[in-house]
Formats: structure tokens, sequence, C-alpha cells
């Protein structure tokens, strides 16, 4: 529908307001990684994420921060205030966490010598898989989980924030606008713009050298910091992928399956940067080399607070891009990540059901033949990851389900009180079912039992009287291959789990259900007409009408359109009116309406601040996996959510209203009826605000879209026509449907 | 009365919806409002000479000054209760004071070239019963929506003292006709109209309006809109009038009374309404 917040964020047209490393794409309870808790915000909440946006520019025209004046100045300020108030507000950003303090500790640091400037800066965490960091107008600087996950040490990280606070303190944001407006004419706009960009980037990594030397980092990793950024669109570890990785002792994948060798990594330091906003590696290497023998006084720190700790941030980040890639849908790279750490923590409860989502994820796309699609093209396999890339590609349907439904079993089997992975297994079992899977086809014997029995019946049979001519040695050879490479490998992998009787009897309840759907598919169809129409109308007459009795509202948003751009401030102002209505509404309707939003952040904290953060991540997954019946990452979080907000349903709303009167020609040749118009264009103008209230209610509990819809109304929008349309909509929504 | 029914349900496709009708639940409302009518539109729109450019005597300074009548003032009351999801039925009541002209050539005794007369200010009441349909994704009472009703109104003249100011003129017996003598006479001819304010006359109403309703708080409403009025009489109506009246003071008061209520055919009208 209309949340697709990464995608929103990852796509920000703020060039102006942004600068990038130039990534293409960074005294709490400790972290127990055999029981990961993904990274929330603690303590208290900082003003940036409470103080709304059109308070910000006022102030910032007030205390008159940028030489722009006028209408540039207006326009300058609301795109960075809105734009970074967008996303502090996407439940990616969190603030007081282990990493983010443990990044203000080396920008405190950095800047031991100018405190100044120290207390203007702001950093927080972004969590995103996107290696990057950026610094803003406003002197919030902001790291991705992605980029200190592909970190090697602290003065690497030391030097991305030198060369970000370098980009605020030279007012590089405020430049580029500056440059874009002044050449809004300009044919070659792109080229200069790029040229201009690329300028910043060289000053920002040649300064940033001046601040890193000065807090006494070693010199040896400024240039090792560049390689980092060169190969960042790989893992963040390149270890070994073994051909026995997948397999166990009822399931051996045969080795023709994988790779012949590892796929080449193919990458080069000096791209054509021309058209781009950063120069290329070998270039900016070449600088910061230049610069590095300017200065003579170079210090040795590489960890400076200790390597324990910084492998200890670094791991957060590493886990919490297992969780980022699940939820967006990346189930080859979360399961890769799960291979590097599963060494350091191969008790992680945490990765196990991590690694089970992903199967899970992987048997659900590939039974809705959309694996392809969350899979890299075949020439573009890189590095050891392309090998196990490369397996999923050439696994059929049967295998895949067969293979995941072995691992999640398996997982599932070793750890029988998780609340989890049984889900995830109860998950699975309704996949296989939705996929008919067919028990019958499976032997009841393992691979291993079989060659011994020598009672194979199938090709495995073919292959062995094949193999009975040749030699002692040849055979005993073929003997030992033949388990891991046979075209039905798959066939013994569920010897154990066909005969499972609880297994059995949840497979035959979910095939049961998704057959009596099929029935009644059919049997809808085999109506007449006027029958189909009844069913119709009845269907119409019970939109909205769900019986909900307690419902949270998530950040009821506004957007008014002022010709092709958006009004932010008439906005922002809509939707605390909105935020106010709902809470009014409660005393009108039976309904009990609870809400989180920006606006009440104030009120409800750090505490409301995460618990939106679960539900935007929550939503984020459900619509990137939007072909498959997803199980929710944070599922337990969001079961405790519904628990204390008495409610497993909720409900996002967004109003869009816009001003745009048009008159056809037609129109003008009623010119001879004068008398009509001072009906007609009074007419004609108030029909022509369209107001679009779109509405997505999802039910936690199971994972369903009750109901989705947008609403077209030609009246002007204020406070009380949104709580009229909100009391006509929350008193449906109250009520039951009604059969007949 | 089934036609009426019929007319209400075609316009009313959304009564399965009707337990959440109203302005936050609420259905009946209570209105009260300005109407302004402008002469200025037909005096302008319709090429008479006789009505171009014309205007009104009124007392300013002690003598009769010529104003362009622009603005004839009324107040409505009304009444409403939201039957439907886009549909209300209300009674409104409208009192009006118009203003006219009187250009009865007076006679008798009053021989008078140069006549000025003071307008003549009459009083209308028209009581309404209406109903009004929005469109299928309006809910009532908000939004826009067009209003249809019939009514009748019952009109008298205020009785003031109303001037006629003029020449005074004499009969010179010298010259055997009458001469200007008394160039600024003026006089009070209330009495001419003393009998008529126990005459009412009425009309029958139909109106058409479009409403514009906007929510100032959770129980007001602002209402504006434009209306046309179309008013006539029956010939059993026109019967009931004093016929032998017809063509004296009486007769053609009343039929410029009644011209001026049939040319104020455009309202606008703004106001605000409680929801309860």
């Amino acid at each position: 529908m209309f949340f697709n917040l990464q995608k929103k964020y990852r796509n920000l047209k703020c060039l102006f307001l942004i600068f990038f490393w130039g990534i293409t794409s960074l005294g709490l309870t400790q972290q127990n990684f055999n029981d990961f808790q993904h990274l929330k915000a603690e303590g208290e909440i900082p003003n940036d994420f409470t103080i709304q946006a059109y308070n910000k520019i006022n102030e910032d025209i007030k205390n008159n921060k940028i030489s722009l004046k006028g209408n540039n100045e207006i326009v300058f300020l609301e795109g960075v205030h809105y734009a970074i108030n967008d996303l502090l507000h996407s439940g990616m950003v969190v603030y007081g966490d282990e990493v983010t303090i443990y990044i203000n500790k080396i920008a405190d640091k950095l800047l031991a010598k100018d405190t100044i400037l120290r207390r203007k800066l702001h950093f927080y965490t972004i969590k995103s898989n996107e290696t990057n960091a950026f610094s803003t107008f406003q002197g919030i600087i902001f790291v991705t989980t992605g980029l200190i996950s592909q970190l090697e040490n602290e003065a690497q990280l030391a030097y991305i924030l030198s060369h970000e606070i370098v980009h605020y303190t030279e007012e590089h944001v405020v430049e580029s606008f500056e440059y874009e407006i002044n050449n809004k004419y300009n044919s070659e706009k792109i080229k200069s713009l790029s040229t201009f960009s690329r300028e910043h980037e060289f000053d920002a990594d040649r300064l940033g050298v001046k601040l890193y030397q000065e807090a006494g980092y070693s010199k040896e990793e400024l240039v090792s910091t560049f390689d980092i950024l060169l190969y960042s669109y790989l893992p963040f570890e390149e270890f070994d992928f073994p051909n026995t990785y997948l397999n166990s002792n009822q399931l051996k994948i045969p080795v023709h399956l994988f790779p012949e060798k590892v796929f080449p990594i193919d990458v080069e330091e000096d791209v054509d940067d021309s058209k781009s906003s950063h120069p290329n590696i070998k270039k900016r290497k070449a600088a910061v080399s230049k610069e590095i023998e300017k200065f003579t006084n170079w210090g040795n720190e590489i960890f400076s607070f200790g390597e324990s700790d910084f492998l200890y941030i670094r791991d957060i980040c590493r886990f919490e891009s297992i969780r980022t890639d699940i939820i967006n849908a990346e189930f080859d790279n979360a399961l890769y990540s799960i291979l590097v750490l599963e060494k350091k923590y191969p008790n992680s409860i945490y990765l196990k059901r991590m690694k089970a989502k992903s199967w899970l994820g992987i048997a659900q796309y590939k039974s809705k033949s959309s694996l392809t699609t969350k899979l890299p093209n075949k020439t573009k396999l890189q590095g050891q990851i392309g090998s196990l890339q490369h397996v999923l590609k050439n696994l059929n349907t049967l295998q895949i389900l067969t293979l995941s439904s072995r691992i999640v079993y398996d997982l599932h089997k070793a750890n029988e009180n998780d609340i989890v992975l049984n889900a995830i297994w109860e998950r699975m079992i309704k996949t296989l079912a939705e996929a008919k899977f067919d028990l019958v086809i499976f032997y009841k014997t393992s691979m291993d039992d079989a060659r011994n029995q020598k009672t194979i019946t199938d090709s495995i049979n073919s292959i062995n009287k094949t193999s009975i001519e040749t030699n002692k040695l040849t055979k005993i050879k073929n003997s030992l291959n033949r388990n891991i490479d046979t075209a039905n490998f798959h066939l013994y992998a569920l010897y154990d789990i066909i005969v499972d009787s609880s297994f059995i009897k949840k497979l035959s309840y979910y095939k049961g259900i998704f057959r009596t759907k099929e029935i009644e598919k059919n049997e809808y169809e085999s109506l007449s007409y006027r029958k189909k129409k009844k069913i119709e109308k009845l269907k119409i007459r019970n939109t909205l009408k769900l019986g909900i009795d307690t419902l949270l509202f998530i950040d009821p948003l506004v957007v008014c359109y002022k010709r092709d751009e958006i009004n932010q401030i008439k906005s922002e102002k809509l939707s605390e009116d909105f935020n106010d209505v709902l809470n009014d509404l409660g005393s009108y309707l039976p309904i009990n309406i609870n809400s989180l939003s920006n606006s009440s952040l104030d009120e409800k904290g750090t505490k409301g601040f995460n618990q939106k953060s679960i539900l935007y991540s929550y939503v984020n997954e459900k619509y990137e996996n939007e072909a498959i019946d997803v199980l929710p990452t944070d599922f337990l979080e969001l079961e405790s959510l519904s628990k204390e907000m008495k409610t497993d349903k909720i409900m996002f709303s967004k109003v869009e209203t816009i001003y745009d009167v048009n008159f056809k020609q037609s129109e003008l040749l009623l010119f001879p009826f004068f008398m009509i118009y001072p009906i007609y264009l009074p007419v004609k103008i108030y029909k022509s605000h369209h107001t679009y209230l779109s509405l997505w209610i999802l039910d936690i509990s199971n994972n369903k879209v009750m109901e989705e819809l947008t609403m077209h109304y030609n009246e002007p929008l204020n406070k009380y026509t949104i709580m009229n349309r909100m009391y006509d909509i929350m008193k449906k929504v109250n009520t039951k449907p009604s059969i007949k | 009365m089934k036609y009426c029914l019929f007319f209400l349900i075609c316009f009313t496709t959304h009564f399965y919806f009707s337990q959440n009708i109203g302005f936050l639940g609420r259905k009946n409302s209570v209105g009260v409002g300005l109407r302004l009518n402008t002469p200025f539109w037909y005096r302008t729109m319709i090429n008479h000479s006789n009505w171009s450019n014309y205007g009104l005597f009124v007392k300013r300074n002690g003598a009769l000054e010529i104003k362009k009548d622009f603005l004839d003032l009324g107040l409505k009351v009304n009444l409403k209760r939201v039957i439907a999801r886009n549909c209300s039925i209300g009674l409104e009541a409208e009192f009006e004071l118009f203003s006219t002209i009187y250009n009865y050539n007076t006679s008798g005794n009053l021989n008078l070239t140069e006549t000025k007369h003071q307008k003549l200010n009459f009083f209308s009441t028209t009581l309404m019963p209406s109903i009004e349909f929005s469109s299928r994704s309006s809910i009532q009472p908000i939004g826009i929506s067009q209003e249809f009703g019939f009514g009748i109104t019952q009109s008298s003249l205020i009785l003031k003292d109303y001037l006629v100011s003029g020449v005074k003129q004499y009969y010179d017996s010298n010259v055997e006709d009458y001469v200007d003598k008394d160039t600024s006479y003026m006089v009070s001819y209330n009495s001419t109209f003393s009998d008529l304010t126990k005459n009412k006359f009425h009309l029958f109403l139909i109106q058409y309006a479009v409403n514009f309703k906007k929510p100032l708080s959770q129980r007001l409403i602002l209402n504006y809109g434009l209306s046309y009025n179309i008013r006539f009489y029956s010939y059993r109506m026109r019967d009931l009038m004093d016929q032998s009246k017809e063509y004296t003071d009486y007769g053609v008061l009343a039929e410029e009374m009644r011209k001026k209520l049939i040319r104020s055919f455009m309202h606008f009208k703004i106001g605000l309404s409680y929801t309860f």
C-alpha cells in the first residue's frame, strides 16, 4: 500500500541536504548474543525527535541560521527539516542505544578540542544494511549499522565521522543548494553539479584527515577505509561456503548443484565518476595519501576504547543486519551472515530463529515461483555468497521445500520450547499444505539405510545396478558419493518427519482449510450471475464492518499538495489535528482508540517510539513480502505490544488532499447560459478539492490485512471534516458485519 | 405521495449506512443565517431601460436622494434533520426586508412635477419545508448539497411616514393651467397606504439551492451558498386579491411588490448551524 518506508528514505531526494560518506550504499545492559535483542532506542527522547518541523523552521529563521534569504531560505529549510524529520520518525533511527553511545564516544574524542562544535552535533544510528553515513544541515550525523558491520576497527569509523563532521563545518549542504539554485538553467547541470559535489568530497576527505590525525589515530587505517567502501557490496566477511554446509544426517545435497569454483570478485577502483556525486576510490585514495604526508605527528591508535568494545559493537550491527535482511526478503544475505556469525556464536537461539525464518521465506517464495526475483542474476554472482545463491537457484521447488522443511524441523526439534521456532515450523507446515506437498512420494527410509539395505527401488537402484559392474574401489567410491550425488536425494530427507503424527495431523488440517477454500471458490464460480451479484452487494455493504472494539492507530498522516509540491507546513499541522481528532473521537464512539504518532511522542516517550518502530518494521516487512504470507520477524514484540495495547488490530491511515481546478473548453461554451454560472462556478471550485483517505487495517495476531481501501471525497479538508470522516469510518469498523 | 417516496429513494442510495448518519452522529441541527438579495443582478442583466441604473430614493439630510439599490437583507432560521447518509429534511423560515420603488403618478390635490417617491419597505415571511441531497461520497450535513424547497411567502407593507417630494403645482387661473410654485415641496403620504397593511398577499415559492457546509467546531457548521427562488401566484390567489383596486394605489403598489419578489430570484446566504 502506502508505507514502504525503507525505500522512501533510501531514495531521499535531498541531494542538497545530505552528504554521503561516499559509500554507495552507520553503560547499558550488555547484549547476550545467544538471545540477541534487536536495537532499540533507550533513555530520554532527544528534542530532534519531538520538535515539529515547522517549529524548527521558525527557530532557524528567527536565529538567521543561514545566509539564504526570502523564498530560497524557506524552500531550503522546509526541504531539510521535513526530510530529516521523516527519517527520524521512520522507525529506522535509534538513539541512546549501545551503538549510538559508542559513536558518540568516538565523536567526543575527535572533537575534544572543540567543545562548542561537539555540542552542536548529534549522532544517531540507522538500522539499515546500506553502507553509509551522512551529515545534515541541522548537525545530525547518521551512521548505518550496515557501515559498522563492514568496518575492521575503530579508527576507520573515526575517519568516516571526521569526514562527515567536515561536511557540516564547511556548510557543504547550503553551498550545494546555492549552487543548484544559481545553475538552474545550466545546460550541463548534472555534470557541473557532480563536479561541485566531488570537490566537496575531496574537501571532506582532506580536512577529515586533519581531525583524525589530531585525535591520535593511526595513519595506517586511513587508506584501508576506502577498501571497505570498495567492497561494501559484498557481505561483511568472505568466509568459505563449504559444499557440506547445508547437509545434515538426513539430507545431503549433490555436489553438482554447487559451483565448481568460487565466483570471482570483480570490482574496479578507477571507474568513470564524471556523473557521480563522489570521486572514484582510486582518486580518493591518492588524494588522502597525499594529505597523510602533510602531517608528521601521527598517533598509533586503532582501538582507543579497546578492541573488544569495537568487536562487540560490530557484532551488534552484524546481528542487526540479519534482521534487516530478513525484513527486506534478502534471505541469501541473511543465511550467509548467519554462517559467519554461527562460527562465533554456535548456540545463539537468535541465529537459529533467523536461520529458520530465512528458510521459511525461501520456501514460501519458491512455492510462489518468485524466489528468482529475490536472488541476483547468475552473471552477477560474486565471492563466497555467490555459491549459496548458485545452489538456491539450482534447486527445484520440491527440493527447496524439502530442504527448508528439513532444516526448520531440525531446528524446531532441537529447541522444542522455543515459541518463535514453533511458530516458524507451524507456518512451514502451512506453506507445505498450500503448495499441495504430497508425502506419498517420500521414502520412509534414510538414504544411508537404503544404501545399506540395498532395497532401493527408484533411480538410486538403477545407479546401483550400473555400479555393480565396476571394480571394488570404484564401487566403494560410488557408494560414498551416491548418497550425495543423486537426482532424488531430497526424497530420502523427510523419512522421520513423514511418520511424525503431529506433523501429519497439522498438514492434514491445513490441507483441509485450503481444500475448503478451493471448494468455496469453485462453488462461487458456479453460481448464477444474480447470486454472484447478491454476494458482491453483501461484500460492499460489509465494507469496513469488522466488529473491532479497540484499535491502535499508527501515525495518522496528512499530505497537502500545492500544485506539484507538498505543502509541508500545512501537512504537518493537519497531521497533528488528525491525531487530536482520534483522541477526541473516543468520547463519541464505543470503540477504544489508542494512537502512536509523532506528535504524541512527548507524552509516550521512548517506549512509544520503540513500539512505533516495531510496527513500522512489521509494515515494511509485510510490504516487502506482499507475495507471501509472511511471519513477522518481530512477532514476539508484536505479541507483547498487542497485549499492552489490548488489541491486535492496527490501522494506518493517510489523507492526501489537493486543490486542482481545471476548466475544459466545453465548459466555457456554457457561457451563453450565463444564469447557471452563479451556481456552476462555486460548485466547480468546491468540487476541485480532492481528498483521498487511505486506510490499512491489519490484524497482527493472524498477520492478515483486514481492510485496505482508498476513499475519494470532494471537500476541503480541515480538522472537523477529518473528524467526521473518521467518526463515520470508526463507527463502521465497530459494527459487526451483517450476514444477510 | 408515492412519487415523493420514489424521488427520495432514488436520491438516497446509502440508506443502509443510516446508523452512521449525521455530523459526529448528531442528526439534528438548528441554523440561523443571513440572506442577501442583490437586485443589482436583475437590474443589470435584464436589458430594460427603466430598470437599468435604477436607484431608490432615501431620506437623507432632509431631502430625498437617489441611492443604488444593491442589497435586500433577510434572516433565515431553520431546523433540519438528517434522515439518511446523504439526505436531510428541514423546515425553514425566512424573514426578508425588501425595498421597492413606488412610482405611481400622484393625483388629486398633490399635483407634483419632478416627483421623487421614497422607497417603500415591505416585509416577507416565508415558511418552507425542504429536502436536501448531497453526493454519494458526502455525509450530511457536511459538504456540498442541493436543496429543494416548496413554501409560501406572505408579504405586507411596513407602514411609516413615506415621503414624496417634487415641485408643487397650483392652478393658475390667469393662464388657465397648473404652474410650478413650491420648488421643494415634501409631504408624507402614509395615509395613502394606511389601509394596505391590513391586506397581506401571498405567493408560492419554489427554491433550489446549493449549500456548502464546513464544520467549524464539533458542534458548529458554517453554511453558505446560493439559492434560486421562483415565486408565483395561482389564479385562485389572484382572485383573492382586491380586484377592485387593481388600478388604484393599492393595485399598483401590490404589483410592484410582487414584481420585486419575483425578480429577487437569486440569493446568497450565509449562516451557522448548531448540531445536536
